[in-house]
């Protein structure tokens, strides 16, 4: 290879840039689509041109160059190389429609995932039925499959679906982008990460008919066969979290984790831990080398075991795409150790990305692969070397190499021989050379020597060490994917790490010994669950001070750059301690003194652009003096978000999901009731949005009333946000949602405030009036949700919640406080609500209905649609256009919508 | 790597290698020895034969569909819509893709439908 030879000649890592510019071309690829005919010649003139020039520093450019090319290439191929008959572009080019029925034959991939309340089944698909037609297709599609009956589970059990079932599928796949606002996450993207096409939900086992068995590759059979009864063993024996925690993180089986273990692991920034990832497998590698070197010490057949049981492990866990990119790495950097070269990690990693690029270009914008990477690449540039000079240092005797102390300051050294000092090497050293030396050094040394404290103080120091290098990285990415800042997260990876891997043997032991006794298992159980209890325990301790994990949103326009620079000085402070060698000569003086300027204004420009990420001074938009109402697109709910004149900010409800809970929820055990981990409305729609527009706070929250689609986000953003305070209709005593709400106000200590009609509020000039409920009593349904106008100059806005006919006639006793230009129509659009003489009461220019674009309830009504176009208002939908967004200067009315459509300026 | 020989204390091999003998042994072997008794009767597969007056949901009309029990006249005209939509019905099973007939209703009248 090119670049291999000529490596001396321009660097020791010659795969780390060939990387970089691979990368490059890949993002280059991404931003400007250019054309596509040209690329394959420049790439194979500069090749050729490398090989030509190979003596010569030219040789360098063509061949950045032609890496360059090549990611462009490949980008651009991956991309249009997706198959006409493939199922993500028969559902992006709309050939089938989202959610229609079809049926589907293909072969079951893995082993039906469980999950809770029922299982995941993962199918290449192979033929499809599409209103009478059949045709050939290619695609991987996840069905759920519910299991709400005896019946249905005797029923799956004869289906007895394994690796390699030819199945008959009828069911309506799903692959479309929910959600339309700003900042959440695309669903067909999320998809496409997943490697996956669509997802269905199967309603019952007699929707599949299993055609016969493929023949597959026997032992994967056994590995899925294995795991799937670690499953059930693990299930059956421990507590919800218990097992959740172990499932998770030994099995790679997420959907047992219940939310309450979930989030304390997500608020103390060790999700990571708990979701199969490169720790883990990094750990099982690891291990696996240990006993593998006592066997032979033959590098080919250490590598060769240890990857192959790595690998063996990863089809075990669901061969997700972040744990096959974690096993390629670890089994690369290992190849690389086995033909040892000279061949540095760096250069390893190097070669790494390349690979992965190779195999999935599209991934270099995941956020899992750029996790992944940085996160190595921290503790390669800078947690290792750092790690190893700091114990040089520590562990200095005179020798022929090292003749002079390391050069750094004393309290430096103090502080490494605390960790690494060898008082019994010393002391044999001097007894064996002629001349002597004494070297002063703390008594206390000693002692911590023997009483075998230093070897514990070295491993903690080391791992906070790393985790803080790798937190220092992490810090944009952290920031921009998920919103949060969790410094108590340096110091919780070591503890959850550490209980977790106690928790899984002992775990494991209890597996094995309940499989002898019962009686003999018995104790070993309760220390499992004594592990899990600790491993809780202290996050769940840290994470309610604000100082150890904080939300904060990501800043808007230009200083979106700031994520980009943050990298640089980053960068080159893990050059510097890359390079760092603190028994340099004498001569060198100049070296360092320079080395230390570097380091001063590399870490001050660091420090300063963290904190620019982290107190985000700027994020929020500037008041502009207009009043804007943002309808959000929750799907089915309301959520409204008011921008006052002064930039002040209101969120009217905050939608959420129709509670499920209910059915899954076991009515003989209470205590045991399970909630599963899937984001919520709250969290991954509207504080996204919030995030995204660069608010971390918001001024008030108003709920119009207590049903779950308007309150529950709000419970989220109250969380998450810095909120003054709260205002609500009614005080419902034993509704859940409610309490779940006031919880979170009492939790934060913000006010809140019951509102009936006559109550005005004066913000930054717009005058909002509560209009509803005219009484005040204890219940918070439809009928006595809060109504709001906005007034601003002559522009006045409507806000009614879910009220219904009978609300409605109460409003209408006086029509004049009902007149409105744009209203938002109550009820999502239900026939419960608008009746004819309410809408021509308001005379409204717009009327938004705020509804998912399938709603299990049929919103919008169309005789309520109709009723409002025909009084000539122009009616929009949020699941149609997602965000709708009004403003006025108390004189025009401007609207736009996330999906462009219309650009409105009335007058 | 410059970190691979931290620990070539021989006792920490010996000591590493017990733990994970029981790891990999539990995960590959006893997970896979446990039994499950299996004693309950499936009482599944082709039994539910239509009876003699079970309704053609391929050719019946929407007035026939509503005198099947469970299914009103806004289901009955949903079962009509999906038939002209989506073409007939290839089983009687099928009848669930339709919004409103759950995995529950359907095996309430799954006697009283057929498909040929």
């Amino acid at each position: 290879m090119a670049a291999k030879s000529s490596a001396p000649r321009f660097t020791h890592h010659p795969l780390l840039w060939l990387a970089v510019c691979f990368g490059a071309g890949i993002s280059a690829a991404n931003y400007f689509p250019s054309p596509f005919e040209t690329l394959p010649g420049i790439c194979v003139v500069s090749a050729i041109a490398a090989a030509i020039f190979i003596n010569r520093n030219l040789s360098l450019f063509f061949l950045s160059a032609a890496f360059v090319s090549a990611g462009f290439l490949t980008f651009q191929i991956e991309k249009q190389g997706v198959a006409e008959n493939r199922l993500r572009r028969i559902y992006d080019e709309a050939r089938i429609e989202s959610g229609k029925p079809i049926e589907i034959e293909g072969i079951v991939l893995g082993i039906p995932e469980p999950a809770f309340n029922g299982f995941l089944i993962k199918i290449r698909a192979e033929k499809i039925t599409h209103e009478g037609q059949t045709q050939n297709v290619s695609g991987k599609i996840r069905l759920f499959a519910p299991v709400q009956s005896e019946q249905a589970a005797l029923e799956y059990e004869q289906h007895d679906l394994q690796y390699g079932s030819r199945v008959r599928v009828a069911c309506g796949p799903e692959r479309e982008d929910r959600y339309l606002n700003p900042g959440v996450l695309s669903r067909k993207e999320q998809l496409d990460q997943q490697d996956l096409d669509a997802t269905a939900t199967v309603k019952s086992p007699l929707l599949i008919e299993k055609l016969g068995q493929e023949r597959v590759f026997q032992p994967l059979a056994i590995v899925f066969n294995q795991r799937q009864n670690l499953i059930a063993e693990f299930r059956d024996k421990f507590s919800v979290s218990t097992a959740g925690v172990l499932v998770a993180s030994l099995l790679g089986d997420k959907y047992f984790l219940d939310k309450q273990t979930a989030d304390v692991f997500r608020e103390g920034g060790t999700f990571h831990i708990l979701v199969i990832s490169g720790l883990h497998i990094t750990f099982i590698g690891g291990l696996t080398i240990l006993i593998v070197r006592i066997f032979t010490k033959k590098k080919w057949w250490q590598f060769l075991i240890a990857s192959s049981f790595l690998w063996a492990y990863t089809l075990a866990v669901g061969a997700e795409v972040p744990v096959v990119r974690a096993s390629l790495m670890f089994t690369i950097l290992f190849f690389s150790q086995v033909i040892y070269r000279k061949s540095t990690l760096l250069n390893a990693l190097g070669a790494c990305a390349l690979v992965l690029l190779v195999w999935r270009p599209q991934d270099l914008f995941t956020p899992s692969f750029q996790l992944t990477f940085v996160s190595v690449a921290a503790i390669v540039v800078m947690g290792f070397p750092l790690i190893e000079n700091l114990r040089s240092i520590g562990r200095w005797i005179p020798t022929t190499e090292t003749p002079f102390p390391p050069r750094v300051p004393v309290w430096l050294k103090r502080f490494c021989e605390m960790f690494y000092w060898r008082e019994n090497v010393w002391e044999i050293e001097s007894r064996r050379q002629i001349w002597s030396a004494s070297l002063f050094k703390s008594p206390y040394l000693k002692w911590l020597e023997a009483k075998g404290l230093q070897g514990a103080c070295a491993f903690v120091f080391e791992g906070i060490l790393i985790s803080f290098v790798v937190q220092l990285w992490l810090l944009p990415l952290l920031v921009v994917y998920f919103h949060r800042v969790s410094p108590a997260s340096i110091l919780l990876n070591l503890w959850v790490g550490v209980f977790i891997a106690l928790e899984s043997f002992s775990a494991l032991l209890a597996v094995f010994f309940s499989s002898i006794s019962a009686t003999l298992a018995l104790p070993v159980i309760k220390l499992t669950e004594g592990f899990n209890w600790l491993l809780i325990a202290l996050p769940r301790l840290l994470v309610n001070n604000d100082w150890a994990s904080f939300r904060l949103p990501v800043h808007s326009g230009p200083m979106r750059a700031i994520y980009l620079l943050y990298p640089l000085p980053v960068i080159v402070l893990g050059y510097i301690a890359y390079t760092w060698n603190p028994f340099a000569f004498r001569s060198e003086t100049t070296a360092i003194a320079l080395g230390f300027k570097m380091t001063a204004a590399a870490g001050t420009i660091a420090i300063v652009f963290g904190l620019v990420i982290v107190f985000h001074p700027f994020s929020a938009p500037k008041a502009d003096g207009r009043l804007h109402v943002e309808f959000l697109d929750v799907g089915q709910g309301d959520a409204a978000l008011i921008t006052f004149p002064n930039g002040k900010t209101m969120l009217v409800d905050g939608g959420g999901r129709i509670n499920y809970t209910n059915k899954f929820r076991d009515e003989t055990d209470e205590s045991d009731a399970f909630e599963p981990d899937v984001p919520r409305i709250g969290e991954a729609v509207v504080s996204e949005f919030l995030w995204e527009k660069g608010y971390s706070k918001v001024d008030y929250l108003l709920a119009t009333h207590a049903h779950v689609d308007h309150i529950q986000g709000l419970a989220d953003v109250a969380a998450n946000f810095a909120v003054t305070e709260a205002y609500f209709a009614g005080m419902p005593v034993n509704d859940p949602h409610f309490a779940e709400f006031s919880k979170v106000l009492t939790r934060r200590g913000i006010p809140g405030k019951r509102i009936v009609r006559g109550e005005i509020f004066r913000i930054g000039g717009v005058e909002v009036d509560i209009l509803f409920p005219i009484v005040n009593e204890p219940v918070s349904d439809n009928n006595h949700s809060a109504v709001l106008r906005l007034g601003f100059g002559s522009r006045k806005f409507l806000l009614t919640g879910d009220i219904e006919r009978d609300s409605e006639q109460e409003l209408l006793k006086s029509p004049e406080f009902v007149k409105a230009d744009v209203v938002k129509v109550a009820h999502h659009g239900s026939r419960t609500s608008s009746t004819q003489a309410f809408v021509d009461a308001t005379g409204a220019q717009y009327a938004i209905i705020p509804v998912g674009k399938r709603s299990m309830f049929g919103h919008p009504h169309f005789e309520v649609v109709d009723r409002w176009k025909r009084s000539g208002a122009k009616v929009m939908t949020t699941g149609e256009r997602g965000t709708i967004s009004v403003s006025t200067d108390g004189d025009d009315i401007k609207i736009t919508t996330f999906v462009p459509f219309l650009r409105v300026v009335a007058n | 790597m410059r970190l691979t020989g931290l620990r070539k204390s021989h006792h920490y091999n010996k000591y590493a290698f017990l733990i994970l003998m029981f790891w990999t042994g539990s995960f590959f072997v006893l997970a896979g020895c446990r039994v499950q008794p299996d004693e309950r009767i499936l009482l599944v597969g082709d039994v539910y034969k239509p009876s003699e007056n079970a309704v053609n949901i391929n050719t019946a009309m929407a007035i026939e569909l509503e005198k099947i029990p469970h299914i009103g006249e806004k289901l009955a005209l949903k079962i009509v819509e999906h038939r002209t939509q989506h073409g007939a019905f290839r089983r009687a099973e099928h009848l669930m893709l339709i919004p409103g007939i759950s995995d529950d209703r359907f095996r309430q009248i799954r006697s009283l439908v057929r498909v040929d």
